[in-house]
This record gives C-alpha cells, structure tokens and sequence, in this order.
C-alpha cells in the first residue's frame, strides 16, 4: 500500500511535469497550433526552381523569414506555406518570380507582409 | 494534520525545484524557438536532470523531509520518480531525432561533437544506474558493491549532463544562467557529502559498543549497544536506525534494523536481527566490545505517532522486532491500554521471543494470539495464517477505534491489510513500513 503510494506520487508529479514541459513549449513555439489555426500566409510565387526556400529566405538571406522559424528544416515550410491560388503567371511574365527593383525594398517588404 | 500540511510542502518544493530551471531559461534575452516538439524535448532534458540531481536530497535521510511521509515512502518514490526521470531523459534525445533524423549523427560519439558525446554517456551512466537498482539481485551484487556503483554512477550522470548542456549552450548563455546551473549541481552533491562525510564525522563522536549478542529463537540474534560518552538514542518505539559495525562509520556497509529495545531505556538499546541474507548471517559472530555507529532514529511506524484508544500489532516473522520495541514501551509505561498482539510463525518453537512475551502478558493488558502455520500435534491455538476470521475471534466490539500496526514480509503485509479491510477497517488506521528497495 505504501509503496504503491509512492508510485502514484511520482505519476502524479511526472504528468505535472510533462504538462509544464509541454506549456514552455507552447510558450516557446506556439505554430503547432498556428498550423491547425490555418494562419499562416500563402507563398506568391510557384515552387518549380524554388524548392531551396532558404536561398531567399534564409536568416541571412535578401528575404529572411521571422526569427521565430530559427532553426526549422526547410521541409517545415511547405507544411504551413502553400502556393497561392490566386498567382498570375502571366502578370510576371510566366516566370513565377516576384519582381523587384533594384534595392529590392519594395518587394521585400510585399514578401515580409505576406509572411508575417 | 501538521504532517498532511507538510507533506503538500514538500511536493510542491519538489515541483517546484524540478519545473523552475525550465522557466527560468525564459528570462533575458529572447530565446526563438525552435519547433514544438524540439522545444518539448529540450524542457523533458532540463527537468529530467533536475530530478536526478534531487535524487540526492531523497536519500540523505533529513527527518524533517521523511516525517511527513515515513522514509519507507521517501525512498520508494525515489525508486519510482527515478524511473520516470529516466524517461523524461530517454525521450529527450528520441522526440529530437523523431521530429528531426538528422540529428541521428549526434549519437556517434566519434564524430559528434563532444557537448553531444557527453550527454549521451550521461545517459549510459543513468542506465547503469537503473540497471544495477532493479537487477541486483540477479546481477549477484552484494549490497556494498550495489552502494559504490550506485553512487559513483549517479555522480557522473549528473555531471556528464551538466557538461551537455554546459556544452550545447542554448537557453544557458550568460554568466548568471551558467553560474545557475552550476550551483545547482553543486547543490544536488552535497547531499551526498553530507550523508557519506559530514554525518559519519557526526556518528565518530557517538560511538557504541556492542555489549551482547544473544541468540533468540527463530534463528535471530538480539545486538545490545551501550552507548560510550553521550547519553544515547532518543527514539520511539517500532522505530529504525542504520547500523554499521567495525571501526569506522565511513563503511559502506550499513544496515537499517529495527530497535526491539524499550524506548524508555537510554543506558543501552537492543536491536534483534534474523538470519536471512549476507550481513545478518554474520551478525552471530559479532564479538563483544566490538564498536559501532548508529544513524538514526528513522521511521514513522510508531504507536506515538497516533492517540488511538488501543493496539493491535500484526508480525510476520522477524517483524516481531519492531512490536518487541512498541510492547516493552507501553510495559515501561505501565500503559493500560487494551494491546493485540497477533504473531505468524512457521512453528512455535520459532517464535522469537516467547518466554518473554508471556511474562509481559501477565503484567500488562497484552494478549498474544500466536498463528502457527505448521502446529505441532495436540497445537490447540490458531492454525495457518493471519486471517480476519482470526482476528474476529480475539479483537471486541469496538476495534474501528483501535490502531493498527503491520510488520512483515510483502506477502504477509499485502493479506493482512485484505483481512483488515474485511473486518472494516479504515487504512488510515493501519501502520505498515515496507523496505523493499533493492
């Protein structure tokens, strides 16, 4: 009786630490949830070339993504990012690429609003 | 209800101690994350180690600790919250290469890098650890060499997983995280300091010396100690000290035994050993004056810990030892209270004891039932085992009143508490300790 007690003393204290460890988590990286919720943005350009996300998007890269996508596999981007439906193949030419100036700014910042 | 308040109190330390270090490493500077389940991963690696490192504190037999729960209990949930901080650790390095299979390389001691090296033995030291507690026994271990593996093994794992996550260095950056850390682990050895130095420097200056041993019937053998230069043991009946016999009390080789003696005695207290495994069958050669350390008292199997308006004690075997103490007790106090006591023995002539329980019989309100499991022809007393038919026979009317008190082995503990709920009587009110551990 006592012993097994103890057993459920520790169960007990092991699922409160499961539960805390899975709430640091959460507070940590919250996009399993964002996933389920549907929020994340539509990619405007099509995927044919484009499969090295990181060339452009990289932390260091002309286009980063958030900081909070530190650290992910480029395999993580295509289960929360899809292709537009909307994209127009024709308005840039049938290229399927963003157009941008020579600083590139402003379709920078076009891209950043569609990813945050 | 003092021992229910503190009993929450140190759960919620424990919880507390275990759960803070995850959340601490959220203060500063930001931290992204860095998906869900890594993030799961790496909180399950911190507490994990956390609750290794208060495995130390578990076993350093503080009393203020053990009152609350009994140090039977104590140690029994550091068997099991061990097993589940192993888990917590195994799944930490599984839920990574799961969510992440290139992280499978880090397993390679010769090519990862060695922050991952290190957690990986830290690993392998806890599984040794694990492994020598549960498999004792088969692994043909004494006790001693169980005890030295058993601490050096803890020690590394704590250490090595210090390194990792010293070494990895994310969520620790920083000279007050690191210095944390640090602390910490610190703070989960000293423990053992105390308990393996401080403490036994402690016991050097109480020694006792053996000045009996005695032979009972039940081949048990009763181990008086005389106290030299200090006043002896303060303890309560049905209590239990640790126990080292030799010249110095830094041995490895220490044992929890009852005392049988009066706690009402100081000038010497008795402790009444059965023959039955690798140190008790040597207590017999024990030589007079010999010298020895006592570490205790421990326990919490004591009719003074409850107001009760009687007794009834249930022994099996050498569980006799602890009720001895609770008998002579109360016989010293000349208490009236009505007392039970119920004695399972193979056989009669093995009843420990038994010329002196008869005398106390006549002098106190004691009756003694003894159930023999294997009488001896013309045997008119109770027959197999202790049973709630038995105890119907003997205990009155208002037994829901009585405390209740077990000693035994598993086994007999285990249908002395059936027979007990039979006869309606609330667990709350019945006593057992249980020191299976290893």
């Amino acid at each position: 009786m006592r012993e097994k007690y103890s057993i459920y003393l520790a169960l007990v204290t092991g699922a409160l630490i499961v539960f805390l460890a899975v709430i640091f988590a959460w507070i940590q990286s919250p996009d399993l949830f964002e996933v389920t919720a549907g929020s994340a943005d539509a990619i405007p350009h099509p995927l044919e070339g484009y499969r090295e996300c990181e060339t452009c998007h990289g932390v260091k890269a002309d286009i980063p993504y958030t900081i909070r996508h530190l650290g992910w596999s480029i395999k993580s981007c295509t289960r929360c990012h899809a292709p537009s439906d909307t994209h127009d193949e024709a308005a840039d030419g049938g290229a399927g690429i963003v157009s941008m100036d020579a600083s590139g700014v402003q379709d920078q910042k076009m891209v950043k609003r569609t990813h945050q | 209800m003092k021992h229910v308040v503190y009993g929450v109190f140190w759960i919620g330390i424990y919880l507390l101690i275990t759960t803070a270090p995850i959340f601490v490493l959220l203060i500063g500077p930001g931290h992204p994350g860095r998906g869900f389940w890594r993030e799961v991963s790496v909180a399950l690696g911190f507490a994990g180690l956390a609750m290794i490192g208060i495995q130390f504190f578990l076993t350093g037999r503080f009393r203020a600790m053990t009152l609350p729960y009994g140090i039977d209990v104590v140690y029994h949930f550091h068997r099991a919250i061990s097993l589940i901080a192993f888990v917590f650790i195994f799944l930490h390095p599984v839920i990574l290469i799961l969510s992440y299979p290139g992280t499978v390389m880090l397993l390679n001691p010769a090519t990862a890098p060695w922050a991952m090296s290190a957690g990986l033995y830290s690993m392998l030291a806890f599984l040794v650890v694990i492994g020598t507690s549960i498999y004792r026994l088969a692994l043909k271990l004494s006790y001693e060499v169980w005890r030295v593996i058993h601490t050096v093994a803890a020690v590394a794992a704590v250490a090595l997983a210090c390194v990792h996550l010293l070494g990895v260095n994310y969520y620790v950056e920083g000279p007050a995280k690191r210095g944390l850390w640090m602390a910490m682990a610190v703070g989960w050895i000293l423990p053992l300091g105390y308990v393996r130095l401080v403490k036994p420097l402690m016991m050097r200056r109480r020694p006792y010396v053996v000045d009996s041993v005695t032979r009972e019937r039940g081949d048990a053998w009763s181990l008086t100690l005389r106290p030299e230069g200090h006043d002896g043991m303060q303890f309560a009946p049905g209590q239990f000290a640790w126990i080292t016999i030799g010249k110095s009390p830094f041995a490895v080789r220490e044992h929890p035994i009852s005392f049988s003696s009066s706690a009402m005695r100081k000038d010497q207290v008795t402790f009444t050993i059965k023959e039955l495994g690798d140190f008790t069958s040597t207590i017999g050669g024990v030589v007079p004056g010999s010298c020895a350390y006592l570490d205790g008292p421990h326990g919490s199997f004591t009719v003074d810990r409850h107001a009760a308006v009687g007794f009834v004690l249930l022994a099996g075997g050498v569980g006799i030892t602890p009720m001895m103490s609770m008998v002579r007790t109360l016989s010293d106090r000349k208490d009236r209270r009505p007392l039970w006591l119920f004695y399972g023995t193979t056989t009669v002539d093995e009843a420990t004891f038994r010329e002196e329980l008869e005398v106390l019989e006549k002098g106190m309100n004691l009756r003694v039932i003894y159930v023999v499991s294997r009488p001896p022809n013309g045997w008119e007393g109770e027959r197999g085992y202790i049973s709630a038919e038995i105890m119907a026979r003997y205990l009155p009317e208002n037994r829901l009143g009585f405390e209740y008190f077990i000693c035994g082995s598993q086994v007999m503990q285990q249908s002395a508490k059936v027979a007990l709920e039979m006869l309606g009587i609330p667990l709350d009110q019945v006593q057992s300790e249980s020191f299976n551990f290893v």
